[in-house]
């Protein structure tokens, strides 16, 4: 005699099928990716996953059947659909809207979290996903954003920006005993990254750490006279430049780079970060030359 | 063309365009057929019909009759459609003469129109139409007050609005109406909705700002300017150039700096200008595929088309203005060095060379970069900026002033060669430098430095003879006397410096010169007037840094002169007038001497246990130690002198620097050299072998080595010593040696015939402990193994090193005769002869140098076949120096030998007779030699 095993009922089977369904693709999903397989060469398909032992990336081919699996190196890029436009991305981005941004390309970047190791066209975003954390000052969040995309960099671009990013996690955190040697590591040209002040800036914040102020005065020298219409990377070059002046002795070209910032970047955080860092400078001058003339008496 | 009118050009065009093309596409769209009718014989709707299609089709020399016949026929409507097509007939002639280009026509119309249609239908169009024809004659007030009256209206259309407020903001900037210019065109930049026109706006809107130095308001918005293409407008470019300068000018840097800063590059503006050229051709390109009304096509064909034109002129203009790059730049830099901000400046200066190196302004901005690079005491930087300079214009107008500075870092730096060598090149590049006294100043005093004194000489001399006008002529003729006095030219250093005292009596070398004249006299043998220099120089100047010196000099003379108290007493003085613990050393161990030669051992003993308790941290403790084990010696107290000697090694001999325990090292060894095998010697091996393993268990490695060092020499055991020596000529043991164990590596090694590492210990020892008193050692084995090597030019300059640094002591006298013997291998006899002659004519090396000398003089004589002179060389040896009895042996040899060869055998056989029956060469070797000759000679000896 068998014994009829009774029928699950629908919410049980969906509760069961959830986490299959959602790592799961299948042939009719909407294909998410290009594949690029060679410059000339490449077919929509659906991201499926890895394999287990993570070697292979698994595919389903728009229009055929069966999954496909390749070795990262088989392939030479895969483009995801972006949905948000640049011009988006960058209007949150000027107004300095993080928390929107932030939220807006986790959720661009999500499909790509498992195959950070794949070259293709998410860089950029995950560039101002960098940046981002950064100025937001979430240097742990940065410097493990920054370590993930380490393990296996997909091109040379990425492994130099997510080092100079865990340089300025590092220095931001106080740790910046192995920055000398993660920055030596990778003989980044900064010529050959997105943007060079973001290298000076980092080479600046090592020397700094290190109580080598005139290198750091020399790098961040380098964005003020040569990148002056870089308007993330010359604020921020502006207001460690002041405190440097201000730290060799230079009260008077401390402030005045200070006023600069706050007349230069109006109705930004700079300004005000440069306000208060005007008024801060204004009382240890005064309270200099008290003391000077207190010596003088 | 002038900027100003270019630009009114190119603003008016692009905008111009767009007006007439959003007025003309508001024309109605009715169309009617053409009629073969005159126009007198058409109706009135007839007539509109063909004028409303004219319009349509743009034939609008068509369409003008039967306007003006619709006008001529309603001179008075009542009827509102019959006003209504009045208004239609009023408006479109004016707009038809605008499309034929009959602007006065055009004007006369409008005005009839607007006249009878203030407010009408069309009143908004036919302002801004009869404002753009202004613009057209350039009637910019006729403009003003058109589209002021426009603006004057409240219920304009936005887009009019905005319209009317660009044309009176541009008219209004063509007056040079700055102040009323910039509301318009800030509304315009604000509410417009075509780039192009919001971009023009901005351009004047920022000049406008310029001229009025409104600035704050102009920093608020050129953040804002910089968000559209305007930031590559030129003429925005040039009129923020011309605003930099001026705030520039008026010393107000901090807005130069902020008007320089947004300044695009020449080759960046044409870069963009090509790129928004291109640009507007694809969306010219692109019109007909974008579903849009043909009229609104072709107006918006007409804005590309007069936008590209106007990109053209500019990339036009732009090319052909001139080069302003490095001007830029240069400013940008003369800024921030004005606001002291000097790692910008320096960059941007040196940026100038970097990227246009032949140009005009390349040379002045690589001087600048160096002389801000000096400003910012940074020293390396300044340098290379210099050598950049020297390197890239050496025929420029800064080369000399640049040689002359990078010259004197080196000089403060103490790189002396450095100095010495961009000096020279300087001097050679520009052999009429301006500045060549002090020049030649530098080098002289960096070969000083170096020891090159005869170079120094030269130089120093140079300035004294060649310009004695130069401000350099001072120090030269101190410098100069103070050269002969490190040459040991004592007189020439003595009239010298009496000729400098009596010359520069308020000179700021007056107090040393009086002193370095006692010192000169000292050395010139005039004790008398040294002790009177002195004497008089403790007296003028009793704060003297040098009086501690001076004190111990007339402690000197005094001890010489055997008052051996007055030289205590003037020691105690130096030691305690002593500046440095230099001073303290020299007094302290001058009066160790004077009481050693007054017997006074105790007083030695306990001078240095103070010395020790005073200056245990900075004093030459070891030094110390080896004169109280010593003396304890002399007191017949060896136990306890030994155990000063091992305690004190063990105690310091860690530390390679503390040189007085290599003297108790050696001193030790000799010691047990001479010791005979007793159990106190046996009891002093095995204390050294304890504290041998003790220092290996301790990892003082330094310690070690000495002791091993000490340990191996004291071996009686050839082997024993061998295997030991084997142990320390290591090249690892190179690294923690002391001069006593390198000393003895080096010799031992050459002896094992292993030049590298004796060369590296010798050179070692040279280079790193070179004031310690086995340098001289050293040198000598460094010396004899570039001999052995057949390098005979380092050799000898080894040896003259030598010479220089230890005149006084007898090793000079042997180097001086390894020169001559260097020279000899050489076969260069005549200067070997003269080395060896100079031997013979220094009083202090009398002793077996002069005997062997003379032997070698005779030699060189002989090898050149000049027997005769060979002779009488070697005939002097056993004439006058009987008491050197191996070289009085070679000499009655070498003498027999030439009587040979000149045929003078009985001579010859006399001579070995001679020799023969002198008793005191009977044990030498060449008594076998002198047998045998006579033999050979058949006789009996």
């Amino acid at each position: 005699m068998t014994i009829r095993r009774p029928a699950l009922r629908p919410y049980v089977i969906v509760l069961i099928c959830a986490p299959l369904i959602s790592v799961t693709a299948h042939a009719a999903d909407p294909p998410n990716v290009q594949v690029w397989l060679d410059k000339e060469l490449s077919w929509d398909a659906t991201l499926v996953g890895r394999t287990h032992s993570g070697d292979q990336i698994r595919f389903l081919r728009k229009g055929k059947e069966g999954e496909v699996r390749l070795d990262v190196s088989d392939i030479l890029r895969v483009d995801y659909n972006i949905k948000t436009s640049r011009a988006e991305v960058m209007n949150l981005y000027l107004r300095e809207e993080y928390a929107k941004l932030k939220n807006l390309l986790s959720a661009e970047l999500a499909p790509a979290n498992g195959f950070l190791d794949v070259p293709g066209n998410l860089w950029p975003l995950h560039l101002v996903y960098l940046k981002t954390l950064y100025w937001t000052e979430d240097f742990a969040g940065l410097k493990k954003y920054a370590s993930r995309i380490l393990r296996k960099p997909p091109t040379r671009l990425a492994r130099d920006e997510a080092t100079l990013f865990t340089i300025l996690a590092l220095t931001g955190q106080g740790e910046h005993e192995e920055t000398p040697a993660l920055l030596a590591k990778y003989k980044i040209r900064p010529e050959a990254i997105t943007d060079p002040p973001l290298y000076h800036l980092a080479k600046a914040r090592v020397a700094m750490a290190h109580g080598e102020r005139n290198e750091a005065l020399e790098e961040l020298a380098t964005i003020v006279s040569f990148h002056a219409k870089d308007f993330e990377w010359m604020p921020a070059a502006l207001y460690d430049s002041a405190t440097l002046y201000m730290a060799r002795g230079q009260p008077d070209v401390a402030i005045q780079i200070a006023k600069e910032l706050q007349v230069a970047y109006p109705g930004t955080t700079w300004q005000k970060k440069a306000a208060a860092l005007q008024s801060k400078f204004e009382k240890e001058r005064e309270g200099g030359e008290k003391l000077f003339q207190h010596m003088g008496q | 063309m002038s900027r100003s009118a270019w630009a009114n050009n190119i603003l008016s065009v692009a905008t111009r365009a767009c007006i007439v093309a959003a007025l003309l596409a508001a024309l109605p769209h009715n169309r009617c057929a053409a009629q073969e009718l005159t126009v007198y014989e058409m109706s009135l709707q007839e007539l509109y019909r063909a004028a409303s299609y004219g319009i349509q089709t743009r034939k609008y020399a068509n369409a003008t009759p039967n306007l003006r016949e619709i006008i001529a026929r309603l001179p008075d409507p009542q009827l509102d459609s019959a006003i209504r097509m009045l208004e239609y007939g009023m408006y479109h002639l004016p707009v038809c003469h605008i499309e034929m280009n009959n602007l006065d026509d055009a004007l006369a119309d409008f005005d009839s129109y607007l006249k009878r249609f203030p407010k009408g239908t069309y009143h908004e169009q036919a302002r801004i139409l009869v404002a753009e024809i202004h613009a057209a004659h350039e009637s910019w007030d006729k403009v003003v007050e058109t589209t002021q009256t426009l603006l004057n209206f409240q219920h304009i259309r936005p887009s009019r609005h905005v319209l009317a407020a660009y044309l009176n903001g541009e008219a209004k900037f063509r007056l040079e109406q700055w102040n009323k210019a910039v509301t318009p065109l800030i509304y315009v930049f604000e509410r417009g909705r075509d780039p192009d026109i919001q971009s023009e706006a901005a351009v004047m809107a920022t000049i406008s700002l310029l001229r009025l130095e409104r600035i704050s308001e102009l920093f608020r918005f050129l953040p804002l300017v910089y968000q559209t293409s305007a930031q590559y407008d030129i003429e925005l470019n040039i009129a923020l150039i011309e605003g930099g300068d001026s705030r520039f000018g008026l010393g107000e840097f901090e807005e130069a700096l902020l008007l320089y800063r947004p300044v695009y590059s020449k080759p960046e503006l044409l870069r963009q200008l090509g790129a928004r050229i291109r640009e507007a051709k694809r969306k010219r390109e692109l019109l007909y595929q974008s579903g849009m009304d043909l009229g609104e096509i072709l107006s918006l064909r007409r804005k590309y088309t007069r936008l590209l034109t106007s990109l053209e002129r500019q990339r036009e203009t732009a090319a052909k203005f001139p080069e302003y790059d490095q001007q830029l730049v240069m400013r940008l830099a003369e800024t921030h060095r004005q606001l002291e901000r000097n790692w910008e400046a320096m960059l941007q200066f040196h940026s100038i060379f970097d990227q246009w190196p032949g140009h005009e302004l390349a040379e002045e901005a690589l001087y600048l970069a160096f002389t801000t690079a000096l400003d910012l005491v940074a020293e390396e930087r300044a340098l290379r900026e210099g050598y950049d300079y020297l390197e890239a214009f050496p025929a420029g107008e800064f080369y000399e002033l640049v040689s002359l500075t990078v010259a004197q870092m080196h000089l403060a730096r103490e790189e002396w060669r450095d100095c010495v060598d961009i000096g020279i090149e300087a001097l050679d590049i520009v052999p009429e430098h301006e500045m060549r006294a002090q020049l030649d100043f530098l080098i002289g005093y960096s070969h000083f430095q170096l020891e090159e004194l005869p170079q120094a000489l030269d130089r120093f001399g140079e300035i004294r003879e060649e310009y004695p006008q130069s401000d350099v002529k001072e120090d030269a003729d101190y410098w100069h006397p103070m050269t002969h006095l490190f040459l040991q030219e004592y007189l020439p250093a003595r009239n010298e410096f009496g000729e400098f005292l009596d010359r520069y009596v308020e000179s700021s070398y007056l107090e040393d010169a009086s002193y370095r004249l006692g010192i000169a006299q000292y050395g010139d043998d005039d004790f008398d007037a040294a002790e009177k220099t002195f004497q008089q120089f403790v007296k003028q100047y009793p704060e003297s840094k040098l009086l501690a010196e001076a004190c111990c000099m007339l402690g000197d003379i005094y001890a010489s002169w055997a008052k051996l108290g007055e030289a205590v007493q003037y020691y105690t003085t130096g030691i305690q007038k002593a500046q440095n613990v230099v001073h303290v050393n020299y007094g302290t161990f001058q009066t160790a001497r004077v009481f050693e030669l007054q017997g006074k051992f105790e007083e030695i003993i306990w001078l240095f246990r103070s010395y020790i308790d005073q200056y245990e941290e900075v004093g030459n403790v070891s030094q110390a130690l080896y004169w109280i084990g010593n003396m304890q010696i002399r007191l017949g107290r060896e136990q306890e002198g030994f155990e000063t000697f091992l305690s004190g090694i063990e105690e310091y001999g860690n530390d390679p620097r503390n040189f007085g325990i290599d003297m108790i090292v050696r001193d030790l060894i000799a010691d047990q050299a001479e010791s005979a095998e007793s159990a106190k010697r046996r009891e002093f091996m095995k204390s050294l072998r304890e504290k041998l393993s003790g220092s290996r268990a301790d990892n003082k490695k330094t310690l070690e080595l000495r002791l091993l060092t000490l340990f191996a020499e004291s071996q009686r055991d050839a082997i024993q010593r061998g295997k030991m020596m084997a142990v320390l000529v290591k090249e690892r043991n190179l690294e923690h040696a002391a001069p006593i164990a390198l000393l003895t590596m080096g010799n031992e090694a050459s002896s094992r015939k292993k030049q590298k590492i004796a060369e590296a210990a010798y050179g070692k020892l040279l280079s790193e402990y070179g004031e310690s008193d086995l340098a001289l050692e050293a040198s000598m084995g460094l010396g004899d193994l570039y001999a052995i090597q057949g390098r005979g030019q380092d050799a000898i300059d080894l040896y003259r090193k030598v010479i220089s640094r230890f005149p006084g002591e007898p090793r000079a006298g042997d180097a001086q005769k390894r020169i001559g013997d260097v020279l000899r291998e050489q076969k260069n006899y005549s200067e070997a002869v003269l080395a060896y002659q100079t031997v013979l004519s220094v009083r202090d090396w009398r002793g077996p140098l002069w005997p062997e000398s003379l032997y070698w003089i005779g030699e060189c004589h002989r090898q050149q076949g000049q027997y005769e002179e060979a002779f009488a060389h070697f005939q002097r040896i056993y004439v006058l120096y009987e008491h050197y009895v191996p070289w009085m042996a070679k000499g009655y040899i070498a003498s027999a030998e030439c009587m040979e060869k000149l045929n003078r055998k009985q001579d010859a056989v006399r001579h070995y007779r001679e020799m023969l029956e002198r008793p005191e060469l009977k044990d030498t070797d060449e008594v076998k030699t002198a047998a045998e000759a006579l033999e050979r000679l058949g006789l009996d000896s």
